[in-house]
């Protein structure tokens, strides 16, 4: 007897264990999931396709290998008029580094040009207010500044607004301070196109193309808005439709799509963990069962002799399957989700004022718990199975007389 | 009552024993028999055909007139429990449930109500003068206890038969006797058939009809 307690009590060790590693590793990749879907939400509110110039590498036409090529308000301008009609607008970008300082301090900073409708979704407003419409189709000299670089230059955000930061020699007023929505955001100084634009007068071109895409447009669609635009900017600044690195489109879109890729494919991972996980707790409780039945030979051939029927046996011997099943099940269960609620304190602690994050509410919710006392009931009528049925099997005189 | 025409019964293997040979045995309703002899001579496989935990392979088996043949599991288990009580030597009581809980038992498989099973169970446990040890485990109680409380377990059903397999072959003389005795009250005042597989001589004072078997037969049937 002390053998086999030993030997229930490791089987049992396992259940309790392949529980555990089901439910921390479904919570996990739930929390993924649900870290990802949070950012995907940003992403695909957003819509953007963003066209960046780059180098050539095939040569085409006039163009030789390693020609760096430049955009131009002139190419947002051949797009505008091809595809306004199918885009929510079509923005010349600019953004460059720039020498910031205060009465009391410097940094280097990105400067770049602010688009209503674009940039306003990556920031929340800590102090003051938002470049008006008037100052954006300006060339004044205002700014937003982050508020990091208000905190480092002015103290914080509130002294930050209305004074003077000098940009490259240049002096701004902060209109705004502001925190970026997520750590994918830029951290610049934002400042009206025209203002950016004149700041590097010198090299007349823009930096990127933001392509902003109807969010109710069907992918299929997007997918071939992109290849024309593709096309027609190879065809204007003549380049090799092939040559990949000539231009760059960066598409959420699409990259939503890979990632979640990314994610299924860790999730058939999980699952393939956690179920072989299960099916070790399932091959211990069947081996408890097993054990039971061996033990409790006599007893079982005593209930037959007592008008016991083969079903009650069988149902008898499955119910204290299922019941083993369920306690150390529970016991995995109650480890799993204490373990995920202590890594979800710490996960959202280190997520406070992040928004674009990797993994987040890795607790337990009744879904999982639910699914989770299903599948245990479910392993532990699999565990049950081939005992209840070698139990129901037992020839009584043979039994009895095993003394 | 038991009707018994023929019966044979082999147990094959690499050696083939043939336990029972052309056995033909009437027991009447309210007998008391006792069916000796010595080792391996067919005593215990006639008890088992006769309870129905064993089969036999030719011949013919009659229980209340219902042919013992070919029946699945679940209808032997129903007949068993309608009709047999079973007492063995080594009592096969379930170690981990009380006395009352093993008195219990068949009237849980019958389907009887909670109610009526206390009843009934107290009852027989008073007529084994058993009632102070119902929440007792058997390792707790002597061995001429734990027969009666197999007894009581087995009569709690008023079975029309009693089939006991040597019950006093774990017990002193004088508990023997008291076992007997305690058989003899089931058969006369519940006018059960009791039918006991012994090989004690000195029990055979108890018995009013005597089967000797050897080698599979019946040697010889004597009523007293």
């Amino acid at each position: 007897m002390k053998i086999s307690g030993r030997r229930s009590l490791l089987s049992g060790a396992v259940t309790v264990w392949g529980v555990f590693v089901f439910v921390v590793i479904t919570g996990t990749s739930n929390g993924i999931d649900r870290g990802n879907r949070s950012n995907d939400d940003h992403l695909i509110q957003y819509g953007i396709l963003s066209v960046y110039p780059g180098e050539v590498s095939i040569p085409y036409g006039g163009s030789v290998k390693g020609r760096v090529i430049q955009f131009t308000e002139n190419d947002a301008d051949e797009l505008k008029k091809i595809f306004s009609d199918y885009t929510d607008g079509i923005y010349p970008r600019k953004l460059f580094n720039a020498f910031c300082k205060s009465p009391t301090g410097f940094a280097n900073m990105l400067v770049s040009d602010f688009r209503t409708g674009l940039d306003e979704r990556y920031i929340d407003f800590l102090a003051g207010r938002c470049l008006n419409e008037v100052e954006l189709s300006g060339d004044g000299r205002v700014c937003l500044i982050p508020k990091y670089l208000a905190g480092q230059l002015y103290g914080n955000a509130r002294e930050a607004v209305g004074r003077t930061l000098i940009v490259d020699g240049l002096p701004f007023v902060i209109t705004g301070v502001y925190k970026p929505a997520h750590d994918l955001s830029f951290k610049c100084v934002f400042v009206p196109f025209k203002t950016a634009m004149q700041m590097r007068e010198a090299d007349g071109d823009i930096s990127f193309i933001d392509i902003k895409l109807p969010t109710e447009m069907a992918a299929a669609k997007k997918r071939h808005l992109k290849d024309e635009i593709h096309s027609l900017l190879c065809f204007n600044k003549g380049l090799d439709p092939k040559d990949l690195s000539a231009l760059r489109l960066e598409d959420k879109i699409e990259f939503i799509s890979e990632q979640e890729k990314f994610i299924a494919s860790i999730r058939i991972f999980t699952l393939f963990v956690s179920l072989l996980s299960l099916l070790m707790g399932v091959l211990g409780v069947s081996s408890i069962i097993h054990l039971s039945v061996k033990e409790r030979t006599k007893e079982i051939a005593v209930r037959l002799i007592c008008g016991s029927s083969d079903r009650s046996i069988f149902f008898l011997v499955l119910g204290e399957s299922v019941a083993t099943m369920l306690s150390f099940g529970f016991a995995g269960l109650l480890l799993g989700t204490t373990a995920l609620n202590i890594a979800t304190s710490v996960v959202n602690r280190l997520n406070e004022g992040v928004r674009w994050i990797m993994i987040s509410n890795l607790n337990v919710n009744l879904g999982l718990i639910v699914n989770s006392v299903i599948l245990i009931v479910l392993c532990g009528l699999a565990s049950g199975f081939a005992p209840a049925r070698k139990a129901m099997s037992i020839k009584v005189n043979e039994a009895l007389s095993c003394e | 009552m038991i009707d018994l025409n023929g019966i044979d019964k082999t147990y094959t293997g690499e050696q083939p024993v043939h336990a029972l040979n052309d056995v033909n045995l009437h027991i009447d309703e309210g007998e008391f028999v006792g069916i000796m002899g010595p080792s391996g001579s067919g005593k215990s496989t006639l008890l088992n055909v006769m309870g129905l935990l064993d089969s036999y392979d030719s011949g013919e088996y009659r229980l209340n007139g219902i042919l013992i043949k070919d029946l699945t599991r679940n209808e032997e288990a129903v007949i068993r429990n309608r009709n047999i009580g079973f007492v063995f030597q080594r009592y096969n009581l379930i170690s981990f449930k009380s006395v009352f809980e093993n008195v219990e038992l068949p009237l849980i498989y019958r389907g009887v109500p909670q109610e009526e099973r206390k009843e009934r169970v107290m009852e027989i446990l008073k007529r084994m003068e058993l009632e102070r040890f119902t929440k007792h485990i058997p390792a707790h109680l002597s061995g001429g206890q734990q027969q009666r409380t197999a007894i009581a377990r087995a009569m709690v059903m008023n079975p029309k038969i009693i089939l006991a397999d040597e019950p006093t072959g774990a017990l002193d003389s004088r508990m023997s006797q008291e076992i007997m005795k305690l058989l003899r009250k089931c058969n006369e005042e519940s006018k059960v058939t009791v039918v006991l597989v012994t090989h004690e001589s000195s029990l055979a004072g108890q018995i009013s009809r005597c089967i000797k078997m050897n080698d599979g037969r019946i040697a010889s049937d004597e009523r007293r």
